[in-house]
Protein backbone atom coordinates (compact mmCIF):
# COMPACT_ATOMS: atom_id res chain seq x y z
CA UNK A 1 0.00 0.00 0.00
CA UNK A 2 1.18 3.85 -0.45
CA UNK A 3 1.89 5.74 2.16
CA UNK A 4 -1.08 7.38 4.16
CA UNK A 5 -2.01 10.89 2.50
CA UNK A 6 -1.74 13.33 5.16
CA UNK A 7 -4.91 14.55 4.25
CA UNK A 8 -6.22 11.06 5.34
CA UNK A 9 -4.04 11.20 8.38
CA UNK A 10 -5.38 14.03 9.59
CA UNK A 11 -8.98 13.18 9.07
CA UNK A 12 -8.37 9.92 10.85
CA UNK A 13 -7.07 11.57 13.61
CA UNK A 14 -9.56 14.28 14.04
CA UNK A 15 -12.73 12.21 13.20
CA UNK A 16 -11.58 8.54 15.17
CA UNK A 17 -8.69 9.64 16.99
CA UNK A 18 -6.11 7.16 15.63
CA UNK A 19 -2.39 8.03 14.51
CA UNK A 20 -2.15 4.51 12.95
CA UNK A 21 -4.27 3.32 10.33
CA UNK A 22 -3.24 -0.51 11.36
CA UNK A 23 -4.83 -0.10 14.83
CA UNK A 24 -8.10 0.30 13.01
CA UNK A 25 -10.38 -2.94 12.23
CA UNK A 26 -9.09 -4.86 9.60
CA UNK A 27 -12.68 -4.98 7.90
CA UNK A 28 -11.84 -0.95 7.17
CA UNK A 29 -9.07 -1.25 5.48
CA UNK A 30 -10.19 -1.91 1.74
CA UNK A 31 -12.05 1.45 2.23
CA UNK A 32 -8.98 3.11 3.48
CA UNK A 33 -6.91 2.01 1.01
CA UNK A 34 -9.84 3.14 -1.90
CA UNK A 35 -9.77 6.39 -0.05
CA UNK A 36 -5.89 6.87 0.40
CA UNK A 37 -5.40 6.36 -3.51
CA UNK A 38 -8.40 8.46 -4.46
CA UNK A 39 -6.36 11.40 -2.53
CA UNK A 40 -3.07 10.55 -4.35
CA UNK A 41 -4.97 10.41 -7.65
CA UNK A 42 -6.12 13.80 -7.30
CA UNK A 43 -2.85 14.63 -6.41
CA UNK A 44 -1.45 13.69 -9.34
CA UNK A 45 -4.56 15.34 -11.45
CA UNK A 46 -3.58 19.07 -9.41
CA UNK A 47 -0.01 18.72 -10.77
CA UNK A 48 -0.97 17.91 -14.16
CA UNK A 49 -3.56 20.35 -14.70
CA UNK A 50 -1.30 22.94 -13.27
CA UNK A 51 1.58 21.84 -15.37
CA UNK A 52 -0.49 22.13 -18.66
CA UNK A 53 -2.27 25.36 -17.49
CA UNK A 54 1.57 26.57 -17.19
CA UNK A 55 2.47 25.03 -20.30
CA UNK A 56 -0.50 26.57 -22.25
CA UNK A 57 -0.22 30.36 -20.71
CA UNK A 58 3.29 30.40 -21.71
CA UNK A 59 2.37 29.46 -25.14
CA UNK A 60 0.10 31.90 -25.15
CA UNK A 61 2.15 34.80 -24.16
CA UNK A 62 5.02 33.83 -26.63
CA UNK A 63 2.07 33.53 -29.76
CA UNK A 64 0.99 37.04 -28.75
CA UNK A 65 4.83 38.02 -28.92
CA UNK A 66 4.67 36.34 -32.41
CA UNK A 67 1.38 38.52 -33.27
CA UNK A 68 3.32 41.27 -32.20
CA UNK A 69 6.15 40.93 -34.01
CA UNK A 70 4.58 40.13 -36.69
CA UNK A 71 2.50 43.31 -36.63
CA UNK A 72 5.34 45.18 -35.92
CA UNK A 73 7.06 44.19 -39.09
CA UNK A 74 4.28 44.92 -41.07
CA UNK A 75 3.92 48.16 -39.68
CA UNK A 76 7.92 49.11 -40.53
CA UNK A 77 7.13 47.71 -44.20
CA UNK A 78 4.39 50.10 -44.44
CA UNK A 79 6.05 52.87 -42.81
CA UNK A 80 8.99 52.67 -45.01
CA UNK A 81 7.55 50.92 -48.42
CA UNK A 82 7.61 53.38 -51.88
CA UNK A 83 4.41 52.48 -52.00
CA UNK A 84 0.77 53.94 -50.94
CA UNK A 85 -1.13 52.35 -48.26
CA UNK A 86 -4.80 52.91 -47.04
CA UNK A 87 -6.92 51.46 -44.93
CA UNK A 88 -10.51 51.89 -44.77
CA UNK A 89 -12.98 50.44 -42.08
CA UNK A 90 -16.28 49.00 -43.40
CA UNK A 91 -17.76 52.24 -44.06
CA UNK A 92 -15.01 53.51 -46.11
CA UNK A 93 -13.37 55.54 -44.20
CA UNK A 94 -9.45 55.73 -43.55
CA UNK A 95 -8.11 53.98 -40.21
CA UNK A 96 -4.60 53.77 -41.74
CA UNK A 97 -2.76 55.48 -44.05
CA UNK A 98 1.15 55.80 -44.66
CA UNK A 99 3.46 57.69 -44.76
CA UNK A 100 4.32 57.65 -48.28
CA UNK A 101 1.34 58.35 -48.98
CA UNK A 102 0.88 61.65 -46.58
CA UNK A 103 4.17 62.70 -48.58
CA UNK A 104 2.77 62.01 -51.71
CA UNK A 105 -0.40 63.79 -51.40
CA UNK A 106 0.44 66.38 -48.72
CA UNK A 107 -2.17 65.84 -46.61
CA UNK A 108 -1.26 65.59 -42.95
CA UNK A 109 -2.45 62.50 -40.54
CA UNK A 110 -4.99 64.58 -38.98
CA UNK A 111 -6.80 65.41 -42.67
CA UNK A 112 -7.68 62.02 -43.48
CA UNK A 113 -8.09 59.80 -40.50
CA UNK A 114 -11.58 59.05 -39.92
CA UNK A 115 -12.71 61.06 -43.09
CA UNK A 116 -14.43 59.17 -45.99
CA UNK A 117 -12.07 58.65 -48.67
CA UNK A 118 -13.97 57.70 -51.65
CA UNK A 119 -15.59 61.37 -51.51
CA UNK A 120 -12.70 63.38 -50.23
CA UNK A 121 -9.30 61.73 -51.66
CA UNK A 122 -11.16 59.72 -54.64
CA UNK A 123 -11.64 61.03 -58.13
CA UNK A 124 -15.04 60.01 -59.13
CA UNK A 125 -15.91 60.21 -55.82
CA UNK A 126 -18.69 58.17 -54.25
CA UNK A 127 -20.87 56.07 -56.56
CA UNK A 128 -17.53 56.60 -58.66
CA UNK A 129 -15.95 53.26 -59.76
CA UNK A 130 -13.24 52.38 -57.40
CA UNK A 131 -16.25 52.82 -54.55
CA UNK A 132 -18.03 49.99 -56.64
CA UNK A 133 -14.56 47.71 -56.67
CA UNK A 134 -14.55 48.63 -53.12
CA UNK A 135 -18.34 47.83 -52.37
CA UNK A 136 -17.98 44.13 -54.50
CA UNK A 137 -14.69 43.54 -52.39
CA UNK A 138 -16.75 43.98 -48.80
CA UNK A 139 -19.51 41.60 -50.35
CA UNK A 140 -17.96 38.97 -52.33
CA UNK A 141 -14.78 39.02 -50.95
CA UNK A 142 -12.95 38.79 -54.54
CA UNK A 143 -10.15 40.84 -54.78
CA UNK A 144 -9.58 42.72 -57.96
CA UNK A 145 -6.16 44.96 -59.14
CA UNK A 146 -7.58 48.07 -60.05
CA UNK A 147 -6.27 51.56 -60.68
CA UNK A 148 -8.15 55.01 -59.58
CA UNK A 149 -6.53 58.64 -59.69
CA UNK A 150 -6.60 59.99 -56.15
CA UNK A 151 -6.22 63.81 -55.29
CA UNK A 152 -3.52 65.45 -54.00
CA UNK A 153 -4.01 68.31 -51.43
CA UNK A 154 -3.46 70.57 -54.12
CA UNK A 155 -5.66 69.27 -56.18
CA UNK A 156 -3.15 67.54 -58.41
CA UNK A 157 -4.34 64.09 -59.54
CA UNK A 158 -2.20 60.89 -59.23
CA UNK A 159 -2.63 57.82 -60.70
CA UNK A 160 -2.36 54.61 -58.55
CA UNK A 161 -2.75 50.63 -59.06
CA UNK A 162 -3.82 48.89 -55.80
CA UNK A 163 -3.74 45.75 -54.64
CA UNK A 164 -6.50 45.41 -51.83
CA UNK A 165 -7.30 42.94 -49.20
CA UNK A 166 -9.67 41.98 -46.46
CA UNK A 167 -9.25 43.15 -42.83
CA UNK A 168 -11.19 40.31 -40.41
CA UNK A 169 -11.37 40.93 -36.26
CA UNK A 170 -10.62 37.35 -34.41
CA UNK A 171 -14.43 36.12 -34.93
CA UNK A 172 -13.54 36.44 -38.81
CA UNK A 173 -16.01 39.05 -39.42
CA UNK A 174 -15.23 41.14 -41.74
CA UNK A 175 -13.83 44.82 -40.31
CA UNK A 176 -12.15 46.75 -43.46
CA UNK A 177 -10.14 46.27 -46.15
CA UNK A 178 -6.10 47.55 -46.24
CA UNK A 179 -5.13 48.20 -50.04
CA UNK A 180 -1.41 49.28 -50.98
CA UNK A 181 -0.60 50.95 -54.24
CA UNK A 182 1.88 51.97 -56.61
CA UNK A 183 2.31 55.28 -58.10
CA UNK A 184 1.97 55.16 -61.76
CA UNK A 185 1.27 58.41 -62.57
CA UNK A 186 5.07 58.82 -64.34
CA UNK A 187 5.24 55.44 -65.68
CA UNK A 188 2.31 56.20 -67.75
CA UNK A 189 3.44 59.84 -68.64
CA UNK A 190 6.91 58.12 -69.82
CA UNK A 191 5.04 55.77 -72.04
CA UNK A 192 2.82 58.39 -73.21
CA UNK A 193 5.71 60.20 -74.34
CA UNK A 194 7.32 57.00 -75.96
CA UNK A 195 3.62 56.49 -77.61
CA UNK A 196 4.29 60.38 -79.00
CA UNK A 197 7.66 59.96 -79.74
CA UNK A 198 7.07 57.03 -82.56
CA UNK A 199 3.63 59.00 -83.57
CA UNK A 200 5.79 61.74 -84.06
CA UNK A 201 8.46 59.77 -85.85
CA UNK A 202 5.59 58.31 -88.01
CA UNK A 203 4.11 61.59 -89.44
CA UNK A 204 7.44 62.96 -90.20
CA UNK A 205 8.26 59.97 -92.45
CA UNK A 206 4.79 60.03 -93.83
CA UNK A 207 4.90 63.94 -94.14
CA UNK A 208 7.96 63.61 -96.53
CA UNK A 209 6.33 60.88 -99.19
CA UNK A 210 3.24 61.80 -98.95
CA UNK A 211 4.25 65.71 -99.89
CA UNK A 212 5.84 64.25 -102.74
CA UNK A 213 2.91 62.67 -104.39
CA UNK A 214 0.39 65.34 -103.44
CA UNK A 215 2.18 68.01 -104.16
CA UNK A 216 2.89 67.22 -107.74
CA UNK A 217 -0.45 67.01 -108.68
CA UNK A 218 -1.35 69.75 -106.86
CA UNK A 219 1.34 71.89 -109.08
CA UNK A 220 -0.51 70.44 -112.07
CA UNK A 221 -4.31 71.60 -111.13
CA UNK A 222 -2.63 74.57 -110.09
CA UNK A 223 -0.83 75.20 -113.67
CA UNK A 224 -4.30 74.47 -115.43
CA UNK A 225 -6.15 76.60 -114.03
CA UNK A 226 -3.62 78.96 -114.26
CA UNK A 227 -3.56 78.35 -117.92
CA UNK A 228 -7.22 78.88 -118.50
CA UNK A 229 -7.37 82.00 -115.80
CA UNK A 230 -4.76 83.79 -118.26
CA UNK A 231 -5.13 82.52 -121.59
CA UNK A 232 -8.99 82.70 -122.60
CA UNK A 233 -11.32 85.22 -122.44
CA UNK A 234 -14.89 84.49 -121.10
CA UNK A 235 -16.34 87.38 -121.86
CA UNK A 236 -19.53 88.08 -120.41
CA UNK A 237 -19.11 84.81 -118.66
CA UNK A 238 -18.85 85.51 -114.73
CA UNK A 239 -19.37 82.01 -113.84
CA UNK A 240 -16.80 79.88 -114.85
CA UNK A 241 -13.70 82.59 -114.02
CA UNK A 242 -16.02 82.73 -110.50
CA UNK A 243 -15.69 78.68 -110.04
CA UNK A 244 -11.59 78.99 -111.56
CA UNK A 245 -10.91 80.70 -108.71
CA UNK A 246 -12.95 78.55 -105.86
CA UNK A 247 -10.74 75.91 -107.20
CA UNK A 248 -7.80 77.64 -107.01
CA UNK A 249 -8.27 78.62 -103.60
CA UNK A 250 -9.09 74.62 -102.50
CA UNK A 251 -5.71 73.87 -104.37
CA UNK A 252 -3.73 76.46 -102.09
CA UNK A 253 -6.20 74.71 -99.41
CA UNK A 254 -4.52 71.31 -99.82
CA UNK A 255 -1.05 72.94 -99.78
CA UNK A 256 -1.63 74.47 -96.61
CA UNK A 257 -3.10 71.51 -95.11
CA UNK A 258 0.40 69.39 -96.79
CA UNK A 259 2.49 72.23 -95.54
CA UNK A 260 1.19 72.02 -91.68
CA UNK A 261 1.91 68.43 -91.52
CA UNK A 262 5.10 69.51 -92.92
CA UNK A 263 5.96 71.63 -90.16
CA UNK A 264 4.98 68.96 -87.72
CA UNK A 265 7.33 66.94 -88.97
CA UNK A 266 10.12 69.17 -89.24
CA UNK A 267 13.05 68.25 -86.73
CA UNK A 268 12.81 71.38 -84.43
CA UNK A 269 14.89 74.15 -84.98
CA UNK A 270 14.62 76.36 -81.87
CA UNK A 271 15.66 79.71 -81.36
CA UNK A 272 15.88 80.03 -77.67
CA UNK A 273 15.97 82.89 -75.27
CA UNK A 274 14.42 84.27 -71.98
CA UNK A 275 11.32 85.73 -72.63
CA UNK A 276 8.60 87.03 -70.27
CA UNK A 277 5.35 84.89 -71.40
CA UNK A 278 2.94 88.08 -70.66
CA UNK A 279 4.00 90.31 -73.70
CA UNK A 280 4.28 87.25 -76.36
CA UNK A 281 0.35 86.03 -75.21
CA UNK A 282 -0.84 89.85 -75.84
CA UNK A 283 0.95 90.08 -79.08
CA UNK A 284 -0.80 87.27 -80.50
CA UNK A 285 -3.91 88.53 -79.34
CA UNK A 286 -3.20 91.76 -81.41
CA UNK A 287 -2.61 89.82 -84.78
CA UNK A 288 -5.99 87.87 -84.30
CA UNK A 289 -7.62 91.56 -82.41
CA UNK A 290 -9.77 92.67 -85.38
CA UNK A 291 -10.74 89.42 -86.31
CA UNK A 292 -11.96 88.96 -82.72
CA UNK A 293 -13.61 92.53 -82.34
CA UNK A 294 -16.03 91.64 -85.71
CA UNK A 295 -16.96 88.30 -83.84
CA UNK A 296 -17.53 90.21 -80.41
CA UNK A 297 -15.18 88.34 -78.22
CA UNK A 298 -13.56 90.20 -75.85
CA UNK A 299 -10.23 88.83 -73.63
CA UNK A 300 -9.78 89.51 -70.24
CA UNK A 301 -6.46 89.46 -68.80
CA UNK A 302 -5.38 88.29 -65.39
CA UNK A 303 -1.29 88.43 -65.79
CA UNK A 304 0.95 87.99 -63.23
CA UNK A 305 2.86 91.26 -63.63
CA UNK A 306 5.91 89.74 -61.28
CA UNK A 307 6.42 86.19 -63.74
CA UNK A 308 9.95 84.99 -64.01
CA UNK A 309 11.73 84.55 -67.26
CA UNK A 310 11.14 81.41 -68.93
CA UNK A 311 13.75 80.04 -71.86
CA UNK A 312 11.46 79.71 -75.07
CA UNK A 313 11.48 80.58 -78.35
CA UNK A 314 9.25 82.91 -79.04
CA UNK A 315 7.77 82.45 -82.31
CA UNK A 316 7.27 79.18 -81.48
CA UNK A 317 4.97 80.01 -78.47
CA UNK A 318 2.46 82.82 -80.68
CA UNK A 319 2.26 80.18 -82.56
CA UNK A 320 1.01 78.17 -79.64
CA UNK A 321 -1.20 81.26 -78.19
CA UNK A 322 -3.12 81.84 -81.86
CA UNK A 323 -4.09 78.21 -82.46
CA UNK A 324 -5.03 78.57 -78.92
CA UNK A 325 -7.23 81.47 -79.20
CA UNK A 326 -8.32 80.50 -82.44
CA UNK A 327 -9.85 77.60 -80.83
CA UNK A 328 -11.56 79.42 -78.22
CA UNK A 329 -12.98 81.93 -80.60
CA UNK A 330 -14.38 78.73 -82.80
CA UNK A 331 -16.36 77.25 -80.38
CA UNK A 332 -18.09 80.52 -79.11
CA UNK A 333 -21.21 80.86 -80.64
CA UNK A 334 -22.47 83.83 -83.23
CA UNK A 335 -22.93 85.91 -80.01
CA UNK A 336 -19.40 86.00 -79.27
CA UNK A 337 -17.97 85.25 -76.03
CA UNK A 338 -14.96 86.07 -73.27
CA UNK A 339 -11.63 84.18 -73.22
CA UNK A 340 -9.88 84.75 -69.86
CA UNK A 341 -6.44 84.56 -69.75
CA UNK A 342 -4.39 83.94 -66.63
CA UNK A 343 -0.83 83.61 -65.84
CA UNK A 344 0.80 82.94 -62.83
CA UNK A 345 3.84 81.19 -61.14
CA UNK A 346 3.63 77.65 -59.06
CA UNK A 347 6.23 75.32 -57.42
CA UNK A 348 6.70 72.05 -59.30
CA UNK A 349 9.56 69.05 -58.21
CA UNK A 350 12.15 70.07 -59.94
CA UNK A 351 11.78 74.22 -59.30
CA UNK A 352 8.68 76.72 -60.60
CA UNK A 353 6.76 76.51 -63.57
CA UNK A 354 5.31 79.23 -65.45
CA UNK A 355 1.42 78.36 -65.76
CA UNK A 356 -0.74 80.16 -68.57
CA UNK A 357 -4.38 79.22 -68.52
CA UNK A 358 -6.88 79.92 -71.30
CA UNK A 359 -10.34 79.60 -70.59
CA UNK A 360 -13.12 79.94 -73.29
CA UNK A 361 -16.84 80.39 -72.77
CA UNK A 362 -17.06 78.36 -75.88
CA UNK A 363 -18.92 74.93 -76.42
CA UNK A 364 -16.61 72.92 -74.51
CA UNK A 365 -15.06 69.81 -76.38
CA UNK A 366 -17.87 66.78 -76.61
CA UNK A 367 -16.48 64.20 -74.06
CA UNK A 368 -16.24 61.44 -76.42
CA UNK A 369 -13.73 63.30 -78.81
CA UNK A 370 -11.40 64.31 -75.61
CA UNK A 371 -9.34 61.50 -76.27
CA UNK A 372 -8.47 62.26 -79.60
CA UNK A 373 -8.12 65.78 -79.98
CA UNK A 374 -4.24 65.78 -79.95
CA UNK A 375 -4.00 63.11 -82.90
CA UNK A 376 -2.99 64.82 -86.08
CA UNK A 377 -5.93 65.34 -88.26
CA UNK A 378 -8.88 65.42 -85.75
CA UNK A 379 -11.10 67.63 -86.76
CA UNK A 380 -14.78 68.46 -85.58
CA UNK A 381 -14.87 71.51 -88.33
CA UNK A 382 -14.45 69.62 -91.37
CA UNK A 383 -15.63 71.62 -94.38
CA UNK A 384 -15.61 74.55 -92.16
CA UNK A 385 -11.57 74.74 -92.20
CA UNK A 386 -10.58 72.78 -89.58
CA UNK A 387 -7.33 70.69 -90.35
CA UNK A 388 -6.84 68.45 -86.84
CA UNK A 389 -3.06 69.97 -86.91
CA UNK A 390 -3.62 73.23 -84.50
CA UNK A 391 -3.72 71.46 -81.34
CA UNK A 392 -0.48 68.50 -82.27
CA UNK A 393 1.40 71.44 -83.25
CA UNK A 394 0.92 73.15 -80.08
CA UNK A 395 1.69 69.61 -78.11
CA UNK A 396 4.45 69.78 -80.32
CA UNK A 397 5.85 73.07 -79.07
CA UNK A 398 5.39 72.80 -75.51
CA UNK A 399 7.34 69.35 -75.42
CA UNK A 400 9.92 71.37 -77.42
CA UNK A 401 9.85 73.52 -74.02
CA UNK A 402 10.23 70.75 -71.88
CA UNK A 403 6.44 72.02 -71.17
CA UNK A 404 2.64 70.34 -70.48
CA UNK A 405 -0.29 71.18 -72.08
CA UNK A 406 -3.82 69.80 -70.37
CA UNK A 407 -7.01 70.62 -71.44
CA UNK A 408 -10.28 70.02 -69.60
CA UNK A 409 -14.06 71.18 -69.79
CA UNK A 410 -14.84 73.87 -67.08
CA UNK A 411 -17.73 73.04 -64.99
CA UNK A 412 -19.43 76.04 -66.14
CA UNK A 413 -18.58 75.45 -69.54
CA UNK A 414 -16.31 76.12 -72.39
CA UNK A 415 -12.88 74.46 -72.56
CA UNK A 416 -9.81 75.28 -70.11
CA UNK A 417 -6.20 74.87 -71.35
CA UNK A 418 -3.31 74.66 -68.94
CA UNK A 419 0.01 75.49 -70.22
CA UNK A 420 3.29 75.01 -67.79
CA UNK A 421 6.58 75.99 -69.02
CA UNK A 422 9.61 75.21 -66.39
CA UNK A 423 11.61 77.84 -65.58
CA UNK A 424 14.99 77.07 -65.16
CA UNK A 425 18.53 78.02 -63.32
CA UNK A 426 20.43 80.31 -64.87
CA UNK A 427 23.50 77.75 -65.55
CA UNK A 428 20.71 75.38 -67.29
CA UNK A 429 19.52 78.39 -69.50
CA UNK A 430 23.11 78.33 -70.44
CA UNK A 431 23.35 74.93 -71.17
CA UNK A 432 20.18 75.13 -73.15
CA UNK A 433 22.17 77.77 -75.45
CA UNK A 434 25.34 76.24 -75.71
CA UNK A 435 22.97 72.88 -77.14
CA UNK A 436 21.76 75.29 -79.59
CA UNK A 437 25.29 76.58 -80.79
CA UNK B 1 14.47 91.60 -126.76
CA UNK B 2 15.52 88.06 -127.27
CA UNK B 3 12.99 85.30 -125.80
CA UNK B 4 15.20 83.77 -122.06
CA UNK B 5 15.76 79.86 -123.10
CA UNK B 6 14.34 77.75 -120.39
CA UNK B 7 15.44 73.90 -119.49
CA UNK B 8 12.64 72.29 -117.31
CA UNK B 9 13.64 68.83 -115.90
CA UNK B 10 10.92 66.92 -114.08
CA UNK B 11 9.54 63.26 -114.63
CA UNK B 12 6.14 64.84 -114.13
CA UNK B 13 5.24 65.22 -117.84
CA UNK B 14 1.73 66.99 -117.75
CA UNK B 15 3.27 69.40 -115.15
CA UNK B 16 5.64 70.14 -117.81
CA UNK B 17 3.55 70.41 -120.50
CA UNK B 18 1.55 73.11 -118.31
CA UNK B 19 4.44 75.22 -117.46
CA UNK B 20 5.80 75.18 -121.09
CA UNK B 21 2.40 76.61 -122.02
CA UNK B 22 1.88 79.10 -119.23
CA UNK B 23 5.60 80.36 -119.59
CA UNK B 24 5.44 80.64 -123.23
CA UNK B 25 2.13 82.37 -123.04
CA UNK B 26 4.00 85.28 -121.43
CA UNK B 27 6.40 85.86 -124.94
CA UNK B 28 8.84 86.06 -122.90
CA UNK B 29 10.06 82.33 -122.77
CA UNK B 30 11.25 79.56 -125.04
CA UNK B 31 10.96 76.35 -123.31
CA UNK B 32 12.12 72.70 -123.95
CA UNK B 33 11.30 69.70 -121.35
CA UNK B 34 13.07 67.15 -120.32
CA UNK B 35 11.19 64.35 -118.43
CA UNK B 36 14.14 61.88 -117.72
CA UNK B 37 16.78 63.08 -115.23
CA UNK B 38 18.87 60.76 -117.24
CA UNK B 39 18.77 62.98 -120.23
CA UNK B 40 19.14 66.20 -118.62
CA UNK B 41 22.23 67.13 -119.29
CA UNK B 42 22.02 65.57 -123.03
CA UNK B 43 19.05 67.94 -123.69
CA UNK B 44 20.92 71.27 -121.86
CA UNK B 45 23.76 70.33 -124.34
CA UNK B 46 21.23 70.33 -127.49
CA UNK B 47 19.22 73.01 -125.84
CA UNK B 48 21.63 75.75 -124.49
CA UNK B 49 19.54 77.18 -122.11
CA UNK B 50 19.88 80.59 -119.97
CA UNK B 51 18.65 78.71 -117.19
CA UNK B 52 17.59 75.19 -115.78
CA UNK B 53 14.59 74.36 -113.86
CA UNK B 54 15.14 70.86 -111.96
CA UNK B 55 12.84 68.69 -110.16
CA UNK B 56 14.62 67.36 -106.90
CA UNK B 57 12.97 63.71 -106.74
CA UNK B 58 12.78 61.88 -110.04
CA UNK B 59 12.62 58.38 -110.24
CA UNK B 60 15.39 57.35 -112.06
CA UNK B 61 17.97 60.06 -111.08
CA UNK B 62 18.52 62.88 -108.02
CA UNK B 63 17.81 66.58 -108.77
CA UNK B 64 20.80 66.79 -106.80
CA UNK B 65 22.83 64.28 -108.58
CA UNK B 66 21.57 65.75 -111.97
CA UNK B 67 22.99 69.31 -111.01
CA UNK B 68 26.12 67.44 -109.95
CA UNK B 69 26.78 66.62 -113.38
CA UNK B 70 25.61 69.54 -115.10
CA UNK B 71 28.78 71.46 -112.89
CA UNK B 72 30.76 69.19 -114.37
CA UNK B 73 30.25 69.94 -118.18
CA UNK B 74 32.46 73.16 -118.79
CA UNK B 75 29.81 74.51 -121.09
CA UNK B 76 26.85 74.21 -118.79
CA UNK B 77 28.43 75.28 -115.40
CA UNK B 78 27.54 78.92 -115.34
CA UNK B 79 23.85 78.04 -116.45
CA UNK B 80 21.80 78.89 -113.15
CA UNK B 81 19.51 76.11 -111.99
CA UNK B 82 16.41 76.45 -109.78
CA UNK B 83 15.53 73.65 -108.02
CA UNK B 84 11.68 72.63 -107.89
CA UNK B 85 10.70 71.08 -104.75
CA UNK B 86 7.56 69.64 -103.11
CA UNK B 87 8.68 68.87 -99.74
CA UNK B 88 10.27 71.90 -98.64
CA UNK B 89 7.46 74.56 -97.54
CA UNK B 90 7.52 78.11 -99.51
CA UNK B 91 7.95 79.65 -96.15
CA UNK B 92 10.77 77.79 -95.26
CA UNK B 93 12.79 78.65 -98.56
CA UNK B 94 11.81 82.21 -98.11
CA UNK B 95 12.98 82.42 -94.67
CA UNK B 96 16.46 80.69 -96.45
CA UNK B 97 16.34 83.57 -98.51
CA UNK B 98 15.33 81.07 -101.39
CA UNK B 99 18.41 79.29 -101.22
CA UNK B 100 19.27 75.95 -99.20
CA UNK B 101 22.93 75.30 -98.61
CA UNK B 102 23.49 77.41 -101.47
CA UNK B 103 21.22 76.26 -103.81
CA UNK B 104 17.92 78.11 -105.23
CA UNK B 105 14.67 76.49 -104.49
CA UNK B 106 11.01 76.99 -105.47
CA UNK B 107 8.60 75.17 -103.43
CA UNK B 108 5.63 73.12 -105.48
CA UNK B 109 2.94 74.30 -106.38
CA UNK B 110 4.45 77.41 -107.69
CA UNK B 111 1.96 79.75 -109.52
CA UNK B 112 3.22 81.63 -112.99
CA UNK B 113 4.30 84.89 -111.78
CA UNK B 114 6.41 83.19 -109.06
CA UNK B 115 8.40 81.40 -111.93
CA UNK B 116 8.48 84.37 -113.98
CA UNK B 117 9.90 86.41 -110.77
CA UNK B 118 12.51 83.73 -110.22
CA UNK B 119 13.63 83.27 -113.26
CA UNK B 120 14.01 86.91 -113.66
CA UNK B 121 16.37 87.45 -110.96
CA UNK B 122 18.94 84.92 -112.07
CA UNK B 123 18.56 85.88 -115.89
CA UNK B 124 19.01 88.84 -116.89
N1 LIG C 1 -11.37 75.63 -76.96
C1 LIG C 1 -12.02 74.60 -77.54
N2 LIG C 1 -13.35 74.44 -77.35
C2 LIG C 1 -14.01 73.40 -77.91
N3 LIG C 1 -13.43 72.45 -78.68
C3 LIG C 1 -12.11 72.54 -78.90
C4 LIG C 1 -11.32 73.61 -78.35
N4 LIG C 1 -10.05 73.41 -78.73
C5 LIG C 1 -10.03 72.30 -79.50
N5 LIG C 1 -11.26 71.77 -79.61
C6 LIG C 1 -11.63 70.53 -80.31
O1 LIG C 1 -10.43 69.86 -80.68
C7 LIG C 1 -10.39 69.62 -82.09
C8 LIG C 1 -8.96 69.65 -82.56
O2 LIG C 1 -8.41 70.96 -82.42
P1 LIG C 1 -7.24 71.41 -83.38
O3 LIG C 1 -6.86 72.79 -83.05
O4 LIG C 1 -6.18 70.37 -83.35
O5 LIG C 1 -7.87 71.32 -84.83
P2 LIG C 1 -8.98 72.29 -85.47
O6 LIG C 1 -9.15 73.52 -84.65
O7 LIG C 1 -10.18 71.46 -85.74
O8 LIG C 1 -8.29 72.63 -86.86
P3 LIG C 1 -7.05 73.66 -87.09
O9 LIG C 1 -6.58 74.13 -85.77
O10 LIG C 1 -6.03 72.82 -87.79
O11 LIG C 1 -7.63 74.71 -87.94
C9 LIG C 1 -11.28 70.70 -82.67
O12 LIG C 1 -11.80 70.31 -83.93
C10 LIG C 1 -12.37 70.82 -81.60
O13 LIG C 1 -13.34 69.82 -81.74
MG1 LIG D 1 -7.47 74.67 -84.09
Amino acid sequence: MRPVHSLLKRQLKRHLNVEDPGALPPEWRPFLESINEAYHQSDADRVMIERSMELSSQELLSINALTKERERRLRTLLENVSLVAVGLDKDGRVEYANPFYLKLTGFSEADVLGQPWFDRFVVGGTGGQTHQAFRRIMESEFFPQYENVILRKDGEERRISWNTTLLRDEKGDIIGTLSIGEDITDKLKLQQQMIDNEKARTIAQLAGGVAHEVKNPLAVLLQGLEYFIRQIDFGDNKIIPAILKDMQHAVLRADSIIKGLLDLSRPPQMSLKPENINPILENSYLLLKNNFDRRHIRLEWKLDPALPMVVVDKEKLLQVFINLFNNASEAMSQGGGVITVCTSTVKSEGGHCVVTVIEDTGSGIPPDVMSRIFDPFFTTKRGQGGTGLGLPIVKNIMQLHGGTIEIRNRKEGGAHVRLEFPVRKINQMAMGFAEQG
Amino acid sequence: MAKKKVLLVDDEESLTKLIKLNLEATGQFEVSIENRGTEAVKAARAFKPDIILLDVVMPDMEGSEVAQRLKEDGALKSVPIIFLTATVTAEEVSQAGGTIGGEMFLAKPVNVQQLVDAIGQHVH
